[in-house]
């Protein structure tokens, strides 16, 4: 073996321990910020955002009580597609929104809450209102804190579809999208 | 006295310092938001779910870390060597994540990134040719240096203390 492949040997496994070592490193260091430090820990085992909002207490209910939120399925949202009394809205990022979403939803993304939030207000306000709130899938968190800040200025209807746009699509159904 | 700056050394520079600040400030907002980067990492449908956060809670670290050690002189080569690694994972992800056609939302700087998958795929391949590029140069003086002055000195020490030390002896584009 010539002393260049030696060499080139001994830089490689001498890199790849300096990557091991920063990567126990930044682990030790990350449990150390979730354990102290942040003031949002998560646990050490990953929950759906849809489930860990759903179990936080005083925040949302799956019981359909009033000013809870309920759990719909695709077959409730297609019900509830062409009705009047449903405003449907769409939680993902503006960019996603555009490229495709449920037909005649409005965009309410979390990351521009409250602009889209004044701009739809008086739709939202509308007596007798329900609103359904979706996001791209059930691993989407935005669906719920929106739905979660919606809860927050006080409306009392909400609906949450966690299958979200993608289940929507995979089922077939009619989608719409932004030019 | 100090040394005349090279094209070589100035692009060093510029490179250390954009990598160095690209990975700082995204490994801060992510660990801003964890729940966020965790969702995006499950949602991507590679990990477990037991791995989902440790993943969340390593990776943003890891970023800070080796953006770090990219500012300081010792630490260059090694630094350079995790964020091209970093990149290839991430490019891997980003890459089955189109073959699957998943729709993702990288969270690659905190909050949701609505750039599309062509895009994301872009950027990843330039922060991974800068820090190829850099961890290349590094390894060039390492090994230009070796073949004329203490050939074969270290070449039986795998701990690498050798290869940073003459790293070290390097002339450092911050002159440091």
């Amino acid at each position: 073996m010539t002393s260049r492949s030696v060499y080139l040997k001994q830089l490689v496994y001498s890199d790849l321990m300096g990557l091991g070592t920063a990567a126990c490193l930044s682990l030790v260091v990350g449990l150390g910020f979730n354990a102290f430090v942040s003031r949002h820990p998560v646990s050490l085992i990953y929950q759906r955002p849809y489930d860990r909002v759903l179990s936080a207490p005083d925040t949302l209910s799956a019981s359909g009580e009033p000013g809870a939120v309920s759990i719909v399925t695709l077959q409730d949202v297609q019900t509830r597609l062409d009705r009047s009394d449903t405003l449907i809205l769409d939680a993902q990022g503006r960019a996603f929104f555009d490229l495709g979403h449920l037909p005649g939803a409005i965009s309410l993304s979390r990351d521009t809450f409250a602009q889209d939030f004044r701009t739809h207000e008086k739709a939202l306000r509308e007596p007798g209102v329900t609103l359904l709130v979706y996001c791209s899938d059930a691993d989407c968190e935005n669906g719920a804190l929106v739905a979660q800040k919606l809860m927050e200025r006080g409306f009392k209807r909400i609906l949450l579809y966690p299958g979200g746009f993608q289940e929507w699509q995979d089922a077939g159904l009619p989608t719409e999208a932004s030019e | 006295m100090s040394r005349p700056l090279t094209r070589r050394t100035v692009i060093d520079i510029a490179l250390r310092l954009g990598l160095a600040g690209i990975f700082i400030y995204a490994g801060i907002a992510k660990m801003a938001n964890v729940e966020t980067f965790a969702s995006s990492i499950a949602r991507f449908e590679l990990l477990p779910e037991a791995l989902v956060n440790l993943a969340a809670l390593s990776l943003p670290p890891l970023e800070i870390l080796s953006g770090v050690a990219l500012l300081t002189g010792p630490f260059t080569r090694f630094a350079a060597f995790n964020l091209s690694c970093l990149c290839v994972l991430f490019l891997g992800v980003l890459l089955s994540a189109a073959f699957r056609r998943i729709e993702v939302d990288c969270s690659c700087f905190g909050s949701g990134s609505q750039l599309p998958l062509s895009q994301l795929v872009i950027r990843d391949l330039m922060l991974l040719a800068a820090s190829s590029f850099l961890y290349l140069g590094a390894v060039r003086r390492v090994g230009a240096h070796q073949s004329t002055g203490r050939k074969g000195a270290d070449t039986h020490k795998p701990s690498g203390d050798s290869i940073d030390s003459e790293v070290l002896s390097q002339p450092d584009p911050f002159g440091s």
